[in-house]
């Protein structure tokens, strides 16, 4: 399932009004932006809904926030629509094409169909929840199913963080799994990644590295010699760390030794391949890519990135202040946001293609799009030309 | 001293304007400096450094700063970055020359023309943008008289012949990819033209840069630009 659209809303009619009206998306798509635009809330709100919809979070954790979001599914479109106000749903619905599968209004009623009977059903969920997380069905409701495994799949990482390189794994008997949806979890992930797929695991993320031109003999865990840990468990505790042997170097690098854009790169291939292996992930967002990364590596961990996401249909979100990664990527993906007070305007190939086609023809490369603030030019040359209001009913004085 | 700069998009066309340069202007009044424009990530400026320069004669009249922007859409990008401290530094006259070819197809090149100069000041500096149809390597294929120095048996009717286009009579802004024309022709006697520097070099030293200048400008009218421009600035 992929994500065709989204338009969110909140604080409507307060100070604190923000909209992002009509957000299409592609399979890889490059958010950009001014600084301060929104491109981060923009990666937020789309991560939010995936909390919502495989219940890792519950409406009842916002103040207010509306969802209006369309999906591709097999050959259907699945339109799912939440408003919440003062941390309560007032209403949500699931449609398929026409057809309308499930709606709640207030206090939390509403009909869902129910597979079995072949007919909707009157029925109540709490106002604190989301009715496609609290009515998952498989028999009755399997219709909801495809939204709460876009949900679980979908993941979020922040390249401008530190992306684990602070974190150190503990290996407790019998602790609990990695959660792969934590980018700081990244140390217990490629122990899974290589525990779980011994033959290709570890050689993916090494070749991977090499191509984005970190040329290692190795990765691997151990504890680290440089962090002393004290604890007071009666359960015994090791601290383990990443580290990497770089052909050129002749000891090994801890992974705090690393540099943080070398790092960044590591932890997010290592995500990428574990997802890609697990089956796992609908749409993969990434925040600040190629921050800390020099224009080669830069360059080439968006082209792995990118195919990673062609190769395995991943659907693929990130945003950029980078002019590398800006110049690297297509127009065809840009999502360009400007902003009014609190109203995003969202411009890309499916509502302005004359205009990104038209830049084309400047033979500037694609940063000089947002520095130049080409959209806006070109829309306002367009609506001057298409604009009736200057011609034929004008009374002269 | 008066100053130019020219921005080309690679290292054939840095090549080809240094050597022309050498070749219409008399060497003592001439200094020329190569420069590579790189990173720039962030919204941080690109930096420009020298990579090489001439000696500086005592009776130098002319200043040429030849930048390699490393990429066709950098050209124009690189010359609206740099515009503003090469007035401050007195810069007289810029020029940008790229290739239409791979982004562009020969229908575009109209709309290319009329977009290059998009948003860029005219003032204090004059910019000319120049192409290269469909590729600066159309330019050294009609200077056909450079292939029998890359080897004496290659001769314009023999590319005739084999290769099926006419260096000689053909309108070689026609050919679709100039580049692997050359390549085919030099490959008539095993020789090769893969953009590498010695290659590039050495149809650089093959070719005659009187007939250029003489004869090039009624055939390309970007290559008529440029040499107008060139003479403009040194009369």
């Amino acid at each position: 399932m992929r994500l065709n659209s989204v338009s969110y809303s909140e604080f409507e009619g307060d100070a604190k009004e923000w909209i992002l009206p009509d957000f299409s998306l592609q399979p890889i798509n490059l958010v950009v932006g001014k600084n301060a635009v929104g491109k981060t809330r923009t990666l937020n709100v789309i991560n939010g809904l995936g909390k919502l919809l495989s219940g890792r979070q519950r409406p009842s954790e916002l103040i207010t926030g509306n969802y209006e979001v369309v999906f591709d599914h097999e050959h259907d479109q699945l339109t799912y629509i939440l408003k919440v106000r003062d941390h309560k749903v007032t209403q949500e619905s699931v449609a398929k094409g026409d057809c309308n599968l499930l709606s709640r209004g207030e206090e939390g009623k509403g009909f869902i169909y129910h597979e079995k009977e072949d007919k909707n059903l009157e029925f109540q969920t709490p106002e604190s929840d989301a009715a496609v997380v609290a009515r998952r069905d498989s028999i009755q409701h399997n219709f909801l199913r495809p939204l709460s495994d876009w949900g679980s799949g979908l993941r979020h990482y922040s390249f401008g963080d530190t992306m684990g390189r602070t974190s150190i794994g503990l290996l407790v008997e019998e602790g609990p799994p990695p959660d792969p949806t934590n980018p700081n979890e990244v140390v217990g992930l490629f122990r899974k990644g290589v525990k779980r797929y011994p033959e290709v695991f570890k050689h993916n993320v090494i070749q991977a590295m090499i191509n984005v031109g970190y040329d290692l003999e190795d990765i691997d865990v151990a504890p680290p010699g440089n962090i002393r840990i004290q604890s007071s468990s009666i359960i015994p505790v090791t601290p383990v760390a990443l580290f990497v042997k770089e052909r050129s170097l002749s000891g090994v690098t801890e992974q705090t030794e690393m540099s943080q854009g070398m790092f960044r790169a590591l932890s997010v291939i290592i995500h990428l391949r574990y997802a890609i292996l697990e089956d796992l992930p609908s749409c993969i967002l990434i925040d600040d890519i190629g921050e800390g990364l020099d224009f080669e590596r830069s360059c080439h961990l968006i082209t792995y990135i990118r195919s990673c996401a062609l190769d395995s249909k991943i659907q693929l979100v990130m945003s950029t202040n980078d002019r590398f990664v800006m110049n690297n990527i297509p127009l065809e993906e840009w999502t360009l946001l400007t902003r009014s007070g609190g109203s995003m305007e969202v411009h890309n190939y499916f509502n302005s293609k004359k205009v990104f086609d038209e830049f084309k023809y400047t033979g500037l490369n694609n940063f000089d799009f947002l520095a130049l603030d080409f959209i806006n030019d070109e829309e306002a040359a367009v609506e001057e030309q298409h604009d009736p209001a200057e011609c034929g009913d004008q009374v002269v004085p | 001293m008066k100053k130019m700069a020219i921005f080309v998009e690679g290292l054939t066309e840095l090549k080809f304007i240094d050597r022309l340069l050498r070749e219409i202007i008399t060497e003592r009044h001439l200094q020329i400096a190569h420069a590579r424009a790189s990173g720039g990530a962030r919204g941080s400026r690109r930096v420009m450094s020298i990579s090489a320069i001439s000696e500086a004669h005592e009776e130098r009249k002319y200043y040429f700063l030849i930048v390699d922007s490393s990429s066709d859409n950098r050209v124009g990008s690189d010359i609206r970055e740099n515009y503003d401290s090469m007035a401050a530094q007195g810069y007289a006259s810029i020029i940008g020359l790229r290739d239409v070819r791979p982004d562009f197809s020969f229908a575009e090149i109209p709309k290319l023309r009329g977009r290059l100069s998009y948003r860029l000041k005219t003032k204090p500096i004059q910019v000319i943008f120049a192409l290269g149809v469909m590729e600066i390597e159309a330019w050294f294929l009609a200077e056909h008289s450079h292939f029998s120095r890359i080897h004496p048996e290659i001769t314009p009717y023999r590319i005739k012949e084999e290769l099926d286009f006419d260096p000689i009579s053909g309108d070689m802004q026609l050919r679709e990819n100039p580049a692997k024309d050359l390549s085919d022709s030099y490959a008539l006697e095993g020789l090769a033209y893969a953009k590498r520097t010695a290659q590039i070099q050495r149809t650089i030293d093959a070719l005659d840069y009187a007939a250029i200048y003489c004869e090039h400008p009624k055939k390309f009218p970007d290559a008529d630009n440029i040499i107008r421009t060139l003479e403009a600035f040194i009369t």
